[in-house]
C-alpha cells in the first residue's frame, strides 16, 4: 500500500547490506587513490560510518550513491590523514598465473592498473569522483552528480576536465615511451 | 534528449581502454572480503534499534547467507534481539580470528592487526593485568638493583588486544551471557581508546552489560553521556529501549 520511493534498507538487514557494497565499497576506495595496504581499513571506516548513518538515509538517492558519499569523505580524509605517514606505495600481489601467456597479459594488465593508478591520483578529488563513477562504475551522469552532490553541468565540467587530463597525460607518456 | 556521453572504455583510444579495463582489477578477492567481514561483523549485532519500524519485528527468515541462529528475541529489547541475531556470526568471527574453525561463517580469517594470542582468551578470565597496567615501576625500600624492578607479571604480559579485538571479546562476552565482564573489557577499550571510532559500539555493549546487571542508574548516567555526547547518533534509539 506504501509506495516507498526506495526501499530503505533497515537496521535489520546491515549484514544484507554490507554484503551487498562490500565489493563496491572496495573497489570504489582503491579508486579513490587509497593504497592496497589500506584498503582494509578504509572501507572499515566506510561501513562503521554508514552503519551509524543508516537510519538517517531517507530514500532520495539510489543507496549505492549514498554509500558513495561516503566512501568519498572517507577516502579524501584517509589520505590527508596519511600523505603526511608515506607516499602511497601502490605494491600489488605477485603474479600468480602459471602459463606464460596469461602471465604475460597479467602483468601487462598490472602494469595498466598501476598506471591508471597515477592517472587518478593526478586528478583532483571532485574530478577523480565523477571520472571513477562514470567511467569505471558506468552510473548515468545524473546519479554521478548526486552521488558527488553536485549540479548535473558542474558534474558534466568535471568528466570533461578530467577526460582532457587524463588524455594529456597518456599522450605525454607515449611521447617519452617513443623518444627515451 | 538524452546528452549522456558514450564512456571511454567503449570508444577511447586502445591505451586508454586498457588501462580503464585493467580496473576490474580493483574487485575484491575472495580472502580480502573475508578479511573485512571479519573486521565489520562486530556491527551486526549491534544493529540500531531505531529506523522506525518499532521493536517487535526481527523477523527470522532470511538473512543472507550466513544466517545464524534463532529469530525470536523478546527479553530487553533490540539489542538482544540483534546479540541474539548476530551471535552465531560473530562467535564464528572471533573463533575464526584465532582458532579459524567453525562453522556458518565460512570467509572468515583473522584480521591483521591483532596479535593473536590476545583474542584467544575470552569467555573465561576477563582480566587481571588491568591494575598492573597502572602500576608504576616501585621499587621496593630496600635498593635492590639487579632483580626486575617492574612487576612480575608485567614482563611476560601477553601483547595488548587492538581496539576491534578487545570491542569483539567485549561483545563476545555479552553473548556469552557474562555481563560483568564485557563490562569490564568495554571500559578497558574505554580507557586505551578514549576516542576510537568505535566508541558509540562500546558504550552500546556497556550501556546494555549495565541493564543485564541490574545497573540501571548507572546505564541511565551512561545513556545521557551518550546522548550528550553523540545526540543524533543511529544508536540513541536503540539506548532509550534499553534503558526505558
Amino acid at each position: 500500500m506504501t509506495a516507498a520511493p526506495q526501499p530503505r534498507p533497515s537496521v535489520e538487514s546491515f549484514e544484507s547490506f554490507y554484503r551487498s557494497h562490500a565489493a563496491f565499497v572496495w573497489r570504489s576506495m582503491r579508486r579513490l587513490g587509497l593504497p592496497p595496504a589500506d584498503l582494509e581499513d578504509a572501507a572499515q571506516d566506510v561501513f562503521i560510518v554508514a552503519h551509524r548513518k543508516l537510519p538517517e538515509f531517507e530514500g532520495r538517492s539510489s543507496i549505492k550513491t549514498w554509500v558513495f558519499g561516503i566512501c568519498l569523505r572517507v577516502a579524501s580524509d584517509w589520505r590527508k590523514k596519511t600523505t603526511a605517514r608515506r607516499e602511497a606505495p601502490m605494491t600489488e600481489a605477485p603474479v600468480r598465473s602459471t602459463s606464460g601467456e596469461t602471465a604475460t597479459r597479467e602483468i601487462a594488465m598490472r602494469q595498466a592498473r598501476q598506471k591508471l593508478a597515477e592517472v587518478l591520483l593526478r586528478l583532483d578529488e571532485d574530478k577523480r569522483a565523477v571520472f571513477v563513477l562514470f567511467e569505471l562504475e558506468q552510473l548515468s551522469m545524473a546519479e554521478v552528480a548526486e552521488s558527488v552532490g553536485c549540479p548535473v553541468q558542474t558534474a558534466y565540467a568535471r568528466l570533461y576536465a578530467a577526460r582532457a587530463a587524463v588524455q594529456q597525460w597518456l599522450a605525454e607518456a607515449r611521447s617519452e615511451e617513443v623518444a627515451p | 534528449m538524452s546528452t549522456e556521453p558514450r564512456r571511454l572504455i567503449d570508444e577511447g583510444p586502445d591505451d586508454l581502454r586498457a588501462l580503464l579495463q585493467s580496473a576490474q582489477l580493483d574487485e575484491p578477492t575472495e580472502a580480502q572480503l573475508a578479511s573485512l567481514t571479519s573486521r565489520v561483523a562486530f556491527l551486526f549485532p549491534i544493529l540500531p534499534g531505531g529506523g522506525g519500524g518499532g521493536g517487535g519485528g526481527h523477523g527470522g527468515g532470511g538473512h543472507g547467507p550466513t544466517a545464524g541462529g534463532g529469530g525470536a528475541a523478546a527479553g530487553t529489547g533490540a539489542v538482544k534481539a540483534a546479540a541474539s541475531l548476530g551471535a552465531a556470526k560473530v562467535t564464528a568471527m572471533v573463533v575464526a580470528a584465532t582458532v579459524a574453525a567453525s562453522g556458518g561463517y565460512a570467509v572468515l580469517r583473522s584480521p591483521p592487526p591483532p596479535p593473536a594470542p590476545a583474542v584467544a582468551q575470552p569467555v573465561q578470565s576477563p582480566i587481571e593485568p588491568e591494575v598492573i597496567a597502572e602500576q608504576p615501576p616501585e621499587p621496593e625500600p630496600e635498593a635492590q638493583p639487579e632483580p626486575d624492578p617492574r612487576p612480575r607479571v608485567l614482563q611476560n604480559r601477553p601483547p595488548e588486544p587492538t581496539e576491534d579485538a578487545l570491542l569483539q571479546q567485549a561483545m563476545q562476552l555479552a553473548r556469552a551471557g557474562n555481563p560483568s565482564a564485557a563490562l569490564e573489557q568495554a571500559n578497558r577499550h574505554a580507557t586505551r581508546f578514549p576516542n576510537s571510532v568505535m566508541a558509540q559500539e562500546r558504550e552500546v555493549v556497556a550501556i546494555t552489560a549495565l541493564v543485564e546487571l541490574g545497573r540501571r542508574e548507572e546505564a541511565q548516567r551512561r545513556a545521557t553521556v551518550f546522548k550528550m555526547k553523540w545526540p543524533t547518533s543511529a544508536h540513541v534509539t536503540q539506548i532509550d529501549t534499553l534503558t526505558q
